[in-house]
């Protein structure tokens, strides 16, 4: 095989001696450099494990529920620490690339500056083999850096990552990280091991997101045994469901259009005869009616909002899921948040999503079989009412959103950092305010605005749950601006009716969605700080 | 006749995958004109598998029992002791071997090394479950053999990106589907217009067991009377797993048995009878637990399926879309599909024709004719004819010399296989540095020395070659730059050999050398190991192997890309490599340097190009990558001849070439353009116009007659006696 011509032969032969010196100089030069990092690294794989296992018996002390899973956490801690080599250096700015090692590796140059993600203290940090749709709909909400097969380990060493996520996804054609599970692609096997590798080394959890069929990942069964958490998300089997989310925020395409056609994403899995039987019997009764589905020679994302955009309805991405496989795909998730319908087979997760919002459930119309398809595809050019609409929001933002799900994977691998604020909201409210309605609110706000400091127990509870307080004095409550200013949230909230558990969520599904105003007894509102 | 011995490390009183896999092996050496000498391994008990062995013409069984039922099963250095004293007896020209445990033995052994054929299954097949002590043993085995036999391509892919010594002699062996001896029957329409007029008929054949989802099998005919569909589900095999885990398993399964509406069991039946019932059904049940999925072995159940003409329902596992396709009819993952697929075989009985045809065209290469062809064809590798040239001779000595054989290794083993030839090498450790000693027995010994490069090797075997010795040297590319040529005598050199004609005539002006004593004889593809299945849809994948030093001019390549993309976001470009600062020798060069900081910064900054290139490493796995590429790159400033274009072609991709001096010497001026603009012009235009099959099929049969192998290999056997015709030196190597 013709791996290249290269060879000593074209190193200069009457030199040998000074050839092997130069040899000897660059592989001291890179063995000290190792060895300085690997020292900086101990030093700092010490102080953090000791942090997080703090951390947990603090948790633990605090919570009955958490002592049970003590062992299981501490176990984890223990077998990440074990295998660490190194973490990155401490910082108090941003965190990214780290120069000051790299540069004495030529291999630094594998790594696509522009695009390590930097985050701000406390945030969110994530980098692996993500797919394009899950960079999507995390970016908003943490610090992504997608690493491609080659540069893995050095991407892990030079971000300081909170979590390293190799997400199935990756791995479907046309992705960065295509071909990895195929048997016949050793080598993308390999460097989805190191990168499991490099984030052990540096103290790192690695989470293998199961985003794509069983038959897809029947062969990363090893690398799964090497990952700290594996959970399954839609497609794949329902043996530790949880699923990336979407950021419905990215779907928000205007106006439905009226009888302009379904969109069908094309790339969706061959499926099985049923599946089939669906989705051809659907595509036989849509006719001569628009189909749309995303121009697969442009960039992904636009290729999807121009189709999306151009809709009525969809059909479901897969058209049907069997018992045992998890459902409620993104490309549907995102036509609902859209405010396009769906048409789709037997989808429990979706279905379970919809039913927790009475209004959402007609905004996925299910079939079963082949038989109601016509019925369905009918109502589907219908476009969704307004209640249905915030109906099916609110059931996305609570129960499919990237950044809820984002905190449940950070809950889960027992990690402080949390998803960006995008979303946070500052609630104002009056003197003596009912902590517990705060706290029974399914949009909690992000921070409690008010004119009086409340009771240290108020403060102490609403602090245990991530709830900061600012009292602030009369004239800056009253001013917007100055209010505005004052806050650390992007959304600020007043006059909300607490009683109502959805009250900060409609409002903001509100202005998410651009819906009008309902008539409310309280005078309540919601607007963006900037 | 060529002679083999043949050992399974298996006892062949039992009725399993590996015995049937010794049966067919000698069958097809048998059917291949092969005297073999099959080795048992256990005393015979009983004759099922034994008695057909002996009945096969030239095949030979070799019991160590002396047939005596009583003894203890061979241990594997037993085997091995009995191999050796057989092949004492008489030589044999190969050895097939197969277990893991016996493979180990014999690929210490002296007596065996380089003629072992090895088959391996009992290894692990996640490469992340193979630790260093496992690869370091199928090291020594693979260096041991002159084949690794794979059951499948997944296998050999495996194999080759875990063991270099894998690399070059990893082959496909699948397995053999057994031919049925009755004729395939009739099968009447299951359904007139939607209706149905008889019963579905179902069948399964083998083992009762947990994972084979054989219990819930059972609930299928009921789950199908509810929606009106009438299905029998024959049954056959007798043996019930006991699990350990559920005691009470076995018990429903036989209950279920028994029992369950519209399930016909017909216990344990002789293997053509099972064959034949199987040959009336509709549909073959292969449906499995998804913990089965794994496995990248094949199922000869499935086969089997497929040669009686019985569309399968199988999972849709990696190696069964591999096989059938992605678009087969049948994939199920549960129950209700399998009740999907029967009504829908009852809504349009065609789809049952058209699963058949899929399924049967998928199973034609496993057929025991095939197999033959394929036994044939690595009989022709291992053990080749000499050309005409040499018939007749007594033993021609001939002595390679070189410090660096990546180049030669094929055309090596090609010269040291013909038996009219005893090859010896003279190592150098570098370039010129060597055992002068050595060196000079050399000569004493030699009839005929090759140099591979004209290095100071050729200067000194110029000066110090034997009067009437043959001495043949073989000039790559960077020698005519090198200062040594003028202390070559070229007067003691009776053969120049160039790889290609551009070079040829470049060596006669730089040296100044006889034009009548250069030569072209091209470098060699090895055509059949690089043609394997694409993966996926590759035709908007570009691939560039090697790209150290800048003069491969990686940065055209990135060029190419650029230009694809700004038409289509599917592009992307594949390299394998490494990269120029794992090379210290061009790492230290600053121009090197600046080349490729410039190149990494233009992959990261440009929004065309970003994300979309990958760097897939360095090794000999080249066929296994090429899988994955459509297209070969060859954007150099300057090659002799530059491979990997004619590797690419023979892989199934379309090579692009830049106008490098002599390209058009070597690769016909239909693969080679102007520019990077005009080459992303050519690609982008040929994938459009959906015309890249067709034109990756026509690249392939360019190279199969341009620079194969064999071809080369003869010319070489040939220049050892004769000398070549100058007017290789002249014209295009492109057929």
């Amino acid at each position: 095989m013709t791996e290249g011509p290269v060879d000593e032969l074209s190193a200069p032969p009457e030199a040998p001696a000074r050839n092997q010196v130069a040899r000897l100089q660059h592989d001291l030069r890179r063995a000290e450099a190792r060895a300085e990092r690997a020292e900086r690294a101990l030093d700092r794989a010490e102080r953090s494990a000791s942090y997080v296992v703090g951390n947990l018996l603090v948790n633990a002390a605090k919570s009955p529920k958490r002592l049970l899973t003590l062992p299981r956490d501490l176990w984890r801690i223990w077998r990440l620490r074990r295998s660490r080599r190194s973490t990155p250096p401490s910082s108090t700015g941003p965190r990214g690339r780290r120069d000051d090692i790299l540069d004495l590796d030529a291999p630094r140059l594998l790594i696509p500056r522009t695009s390590v993600a930097a985050a701000a203290q406390g945030s969110l940090a994530i980098t692996g083999a993500l797919s394009h749709r899950t960079m999507l709909a995390w970016q908003p909400y943490a610090a992504v850096s997608s690493a491609l097969p080659h540069e893995g380990p050095a991407l892990v060493e030079a971000v300081d990552a909170d979590i390293v996520v190799i997400d199935t996804a990756a791995a479907l054609p046309g992705e960065t990280w295509e071909y990895l599970g195929n048997p016949a692609a050793v080598d993308r096997l390999r460097a989805a091991s190191a990168l499991v590798d490099a984030a052990h080394a540096q103290g790192r959890p690695v989470v293998l997101l199961r985003s794509t069929s069983p038959t897809h990942t029947v062969f990363l069964t090893e690398l799964a045994q090497r990952c700290d958490l594996v959970v399954d998300g839609p497609g794949s089997t329902r043996d530790n469901p949880w699923h990336p989310g979407i950021d419905p925020a990215a779907w928000q395409f205007g106006e439905v259009p009226r009888d302009a056609g379904a969109f069908v994403d094309w790339q969706g899995p061959a499926g099985t005869p049923l599946e089939r039987d669906i989705r051809a019997a659907a595509l036989a009764e849509l006719g001569d009616r628009a189909v749309r589905s995303p121009d697969l020679r442009l960039h992904r994302s636009l290729a999807m909002r121009n189709a999306v955009s151009a809709t009525t309805f969809g059909l479901g991405d897969p058209m049907w899921v069997t018992g045992a496989t998890l459902g409620a795909a993104p490309v549907t998730l995102g036509l609902l948040a859209s405010g396009r319908r769906i048409v789709t087979g037997h989808d429990a997760d979706l279905s379970a999503l919809l039913r927790t919002e009475g209004d959402a459930r007609g905004a996925a119309l299910f079939t079963e079989g082949t038989e109601g398809l016509a019925e369905a595809i009918d109502q589907a050019g219908r476009p969704m009412s307004d209640p249905q609409r915030r109906a099916v929001l609110r059931a996305i933002m609570l129960g499919a959103s990237a950044p809820v799900q984002l905190s449940v994977l950070a809950d889960r691998l027992d990690i402080e950092a949390r998803p960006r604020s995008v979303w946070d909201v500052a609630l104002v409210v009056g003197d003596d305010p009912d902590i517990d309605q705060i706290l029974l609110q399914t949009w909690r706000p992000r921070e409690i605005v008010t004119r009086m400091p409340l009771t240290d127990r108020a403060n102490a509870l609403l602090r245990d749950e991530g709830i900061d307080t600012t009292p602030l004095p009369d004239e800056v409550l009253r001013d917007r601006t100055l209010l505005s200013m004052a806050v650390t949230t992007p959304y600020i909230a007043r006059q909300v009716d607490l009683e109502d558990p959805h009250g900060i969520l409609d409002l903001l599904v509100e202005r998410l969605a651009d819906l009008p105003t309902l008539p409310r007894q309280n005078d309540s509102a919601l607007w963006r700080t900037t | 006749m060529s002679r083999a011995l043949v050992y399974g490390d298996v006892n062949l009183n039992i009725l399993d995958g590996s015995a049937i896999w010794v049966q067919s092996m000698c069958e097809a050496l048998s059917r291949s004109g092969v005297d073999v000498r099959v080795l048992l391994k256990a005393p015979v008990e009983n004759d099922r598998l034994v008695a057909p062995l002996r009945d096969m013409p030239g095949v030979t069984v070799v019991d160590p029992f002396d047939g005596s039922n009583a003894g203890t099963p061979l241990t594997p250095a037993r085997a091995v002791e009995y191999l050796e004293s057989l092949d004492a007896q008489q030589s044999a020209d190969f050895v097939v071997v197969r277990g893991l445990r016996f493979v180990t033995a014999a690929a210490e052994s002296g007596i065996l090394q380089g003629r072992l054929w090895t088959y391996l299954t009992d290894i692990a097949q996640d490469p992340l479950a193979l630790d260093d002590e496992q690869v370091d043993r199928l090291q020594t085995i693979a260096s041991a053999s002159r084949y690794m036999m794979c059951q499948t391509e997944e296998l050999r892919c495996l194999l080759e990106s875990t063991v270099p010594a894998a690399c070059g002699r990893s082959v496909l062996w699948s397995p053999v589907v057994p031919e049925p001896a009755f004729d395939l029957p009739a099968r009447s329409a299951v359904s007139v217009d939607g209706a149905q007029v008889r019963p579905l008929r179902l069948v399964y054949t083998g083992k009762f067991a947990p994972l084979w989802n054989t219990l819930q099998m059972t609930e299928i005919p009921a789950m199908l009377a509810d929606i009106g569909v009438e299905v029998e589900l024959h049954m056959v095999g007798d043996k019930i797993h006991d699990v350990p885990d559920d005691p009470a398993w076995s018990g429903r399964m036989r209950a279920a048995l028994e029992d369950s509406p519209g399930v016909i069991w017909h216990g344990g039946m002789p293997r053509q009878q099972a064959m034949e019932l199987t040959a009336r059904a509709d549909l073959g049940m292969s449906w499995r637990d998804p913990r089965m999925d794994a496995s990248l072995e094949l199922s000869t159940k499935v086969l089997e399926f497929g040669a009686l003409g019985v569309p399968a329902l199988v999972n849709r596992t990696p190696m069964h879309v591999e096989l059938i396709g992605e678009d087969y009819r049948f994939y199920v993952a549960s129950a209700e599909d399998i009740v999907a697929a029967c009504r829908g075989v009852i809504a349009d009985p065609s789809a049952l024709a058209m699963a058949r045809t899929d399924l049967e065209s998928a199973v034609a290469p496993y057929t025991m004719a095939a197999s033959v062809d394929r036994m044939r064809n690595l009989i022709d590798r291992a053990l080749p004819v000499a050309p005409p040239a040499l018939a007749g001779r007594t033993t021609l000595k001939v002595g390679v010399v070189s410090h660096d054989l990546k180049f030669f290794t094929r055309i090596q083993e090609h010269l040291e296989a013909l038996p009219e030839l005893d090859v010896r090498l003279d190592h150098w450790d570098a370039l010129a540095s060597h055992d002068e000693a050595r060196s000079r027995e050399m000569v004493e010994w030699a009839d005929v020395i090759i140099c591979e490069w004209a290095g100071p090797n050729l200067v000194w075997y110029s000066r110090h070659k034997r009067e009437g010795q043959r001495l043949i040297v073989r000039l790559h590319r960077f020698e005519l730059d090198a200062g040594w040529l003028a202390d070559v005598r070229i007067d003691a050199v009776d053969q120049v050999v160039c790889v290609s004609p551009f070079y040829a005539q470049l060596t006669a002006e730089r040296t100044g050398w006889p034009s009548e004593r250069i030569v072209v004889i091209p470098n060699w593809v090895d055509v059949e190991q690089f043609h394997r299945p694409k993966i996926g849809d590759v035709q908007f994948t570009l691939g560039m192997i090697g790209i150290s030093p800048h003069r491969k001019r990686p940065d055209l390549g990135l060029e190419i890309l650029s230009r694809l993309r700004r038409r289509d976001r599917r592009y992307r470009l594949a390299v394998k490599s490494k990269l120029p600062w794992d090379y210290w020798w061009i790492w230290r060069k600053q121009e090197e340097r600046a080349a490729a900081e410039q190149l990494f910064q233009r992959l990261h900054a440009d929004p065309t190009i970003r994300g979309s290139v990958s760097f897939d490493g360095f090794g000999g796995d080249v066929p296994a990558w090429l899988r994955r590429v459509g297209w070969v790159l060859s954007t150099s400033d300057d090659e002799s001849f530059h491979l990997a274009p004619a590797e690419g072609m023979a892989s199934g991709a379309v090579p692009a070439l830049l106008p490098w001096p002599g390209s058009d010497t070597i690769y016909d001026t239909r693969w080679i353009h102007a520019d990077p603009v005009t080459a992303a012009q050519a690609i982008h235009e040929t994938v459009a116009s959906g015309q890249w099959a067709s034109t990756a099929a026509q690249a392939r049969r360019q190279v199969e007659a341009s620079f194969p192998l064999p071809a080369v290999c003869d010319e070489w056997a040939r220049i050892l006696v004769e000398d070549l015709s100058p007017d290789t030196a002249h014209g295009t190597l492109a057929r």
